[in-house]
């Protein structure tokens, strides 16, 4: 018997109060896929993220995670949200904050069993981060932060990891070293990931999304002018190439809310 | 006296840690001055009603955690912002309080005086009131304890907390619970007032020193006790000089050289890594995802592999 795609979203809608984030996207997520979500700031990745996963319900439309809705389904799911959303002065060491991805499977049991211990252990070891696993995370570089939080969603062993913008602001030898990880654990889990480093869509990823308020899917990882034209927010040149500089001007920024309440809605999208 | 201030210290220890860490403090604020609406009520009933049993106490526990369930309740956050529900809430509280204690008839019941509530006397708790404060506190500890790993998800990462399967409405609702509760005990030591100070310093304090929330509630907890025991000696020593202001002073004096000592400890650290910089660079992965699935898939290891790495202990607090 098949098993149901990783990921279905169909007609999702969704947003804060009456104002809708994003409307009508529909995708899939298929098996070992890699699909990229990029999109100007405000127009609704990170919303369309937080609805996958259940803390924001929808609209109207659907998301199918395996067959199931998101509040069983999201268990499978790895979630790596962007790194200014916490508190990072938190006294916790950097095993126990990988520890927490356990807690689904711990339940309500005070302690955590020998082996959801031993597979936080090997989220460590695979994303490099085993000789800091008693270091507070306040001493710790954004790289080594991300590979924590990166850490923390695959100790489960999802079956999808979705991750929000997880190499913003790092240098380039760091942004090496988390797709690196990422096109290993491609093998075998489906990777949803936003972003804004186009320059690395190429190497990894193998479809694009292109979102603001609607979503436009290229089943290459190239971006179309499709995408372009749906209102990016940033400089042309970044995707069209340095010849197309000043063409964007007229894009303006036209994604996001309608009603203009994109800021503090959440950090990103 | 000094057995009031250590169950006073324990509890503000162990919730003062998740109060700090969650930046709830000021809620605290507004859960503790709340609560005077509720001796106020108490105060009324006992003239109206003559029941005895209904201590100001009580009322201030019930009042307490109502005022916690409506701040933890996520329909109230989605209509109006945190601070404003703080506000509201305290000002409420403690007009209510006001209007009770004037409605109350002072021939019938003996009223405490507003200097009495607001800043309390440790000097003047009964033996049975201690032993009601350790009860409660137990109560308090116990399921603190019991669920310390989903409090620690709950403070650090809300949304991780949610869709790891923790009920967040609920989490919180015991938190803000147990806090009003807190406020309510450490009131009878030290006053409404300094219940944000016992709340606060000592886990504040506990926090430049340690590396984990467990540190940091076990330090929380011997600094609470040994600053408001200070406190209350040198309060004595000066008779004029009421313990709940005291104890206050004793604990922001020692934040203060907290702060200094861990600049200092700061400036050190980091001129020791300049001189041998550090590790936890980009590499160094010694174990494949592939392998891993292979081993025992998404949802099972061997048990070996554990138990060569397994310290012996049975699991992890």
């Amino acid at each position: 018997m098949n098993e149901a795609l990783p990921l279905e979203v169909k007609d999702l809608s969704a947003g804060y109060g009456r104002c809708m984030a994003f409307e009508a996207v529909s995708f899939d997520l298929r098996e070992k896929d890699f699909l990229a979500i990029i999109g100007p700031n405000g127009g609704g990745k990170t919303t369309l993220f937080k609805t996958i996963l259940g803390l924001i319900s929808p609209a109207c439309g659907s998301v199918s995670v395996f067959g199931t809705p998101p509040s069983e389904g999201s268990r499978r799911i790895g979630y790596v949200p962007q790194r200014g959303t916490f508190d990072w002065m938190y006294p916790i060491s950097v095993r126990d904050v990988v520890l927490m991805g356990m807690r689904a499977s711990k339940g309500l049991r005070p302690v955590y069993s020998r082996e959801e211990m031993s597979m936080a252990e090997d989220a460590m070891d695979i994303t490099g981060i085993s000789d800091l696993s008693e270091r507070k995370i306040s001493d710790l570089s954004g790289g080594q932060l991300q590979r924590v939080l990166l850490a923390r969603a695959l100790a489960p062993g999802p079956d999808i990891l979705m991750l929000d913008e997880p190499t913003a602001s790092l240098d380039p030898m760091m942004t090496g070293c988390v797709h690196d990880i990422l096109r290993e654990i491609n093998r075998d889990v489906a990777i949803i990931m936003i972003t804004h480093d186009i320059g690395s869509i190429g190497r990894d990823v193998k479809r694009i999304g292109c979102l603001n308020r609607r979503m436009i899917i290229s089943d290459a990882p190239k971006i179309t002018p499709e995408m372009v034209s749906i209102g990016f927010c940033c400089p042309p040149e970044m995707i069209l190439g340095p010849s197309s500089a000043g063409a964007g001007k007229s894009c303006g920024c036209s994604g996001g809310c309608k009603c203009g309440a994109s800021s503090g809605r959440d950090s990103d999208g | 006296m000094f057995l009031a201030t250590f169950v006073a210290a324990v509890l503000c220890g162990v919730i003062g840690s998740f109060v700090v860490v969650k930046r709830i403090v000021f809620m605290s604020g507004g859960i503790a001055h709340a609560t005077f609406g509720g001796i106020g009520f108490a105060y009324f009933i006992q003239s109206i009603v003559l029941i005895g049993w209904f201590a100001p106490m009580i009322g201030a526990v019930i009042v307490g955690i109502s005022v916690a369930l409506i701040m933890a309740h996520p329909a109230v956050s989605r209509k109006l912002r945190e601070d404003s529900v703080i506000g509201v809430l305290w000002a409420a509280g403690m007009a209510i309080g006001v209007i009770f204690i004037a409605l109350s008839d002072p021939s019938v019941v003996y009223i405490k005086s507003y200097e009495a509530i607001l800043f309390g006397n440790v000097l003047l708790v009964s033996t049975e009131m201690v032993i009601i404060m350790a009860a409660m506190a137990l109560m308090i500890i116990a399921p603190v304890i019991y669920l310390y790993r989903d409090l620690q998800i709950l403070t650090f990462d809300e949304s991780h907390a949610r869709t790891s399967g923790i009920n967040v409405t609920l989490m919180n609702a015991f938190l803000y619970s147990a806090v009003a509760v807190t406020c309510v005990l450490v009131m009878n030591v030290v006053g409404v007032i300094m219940v944000m100070a016992l709340i606060t310093i000592p886990a504040s304090i506990a926090i430049l020193f340690s590396k984990g929330m467990k540190e940091t509630i076990i330090l929380a907890v011997i600094v609470s006790l040994v600053l408001s025991s200070a406190g209350l000696i040198l309060s004595v020593h000066w008779d004029r000089i009421p313990p709940g202001a005291m104890v206050a002073i004793v604990l922001t004096l020692a934040l203060v050289i907290s702060l200094i000592v861990s600049r200092m400890r700061d400036k050190d650290t980091s001129r020791e890594q300049g001189q041998h910089p550090g590790t936890g660079g980009a590499d160094g992965t010694s174990v494949s995802w592939a392998s891993r699935r292979a081993n025992g898939g998404a949802h099972g290891n061997s048990a070996d592999a554990q138990s060569e790495k397994s310290d012996g202990s049975e699991g992890s607090i």
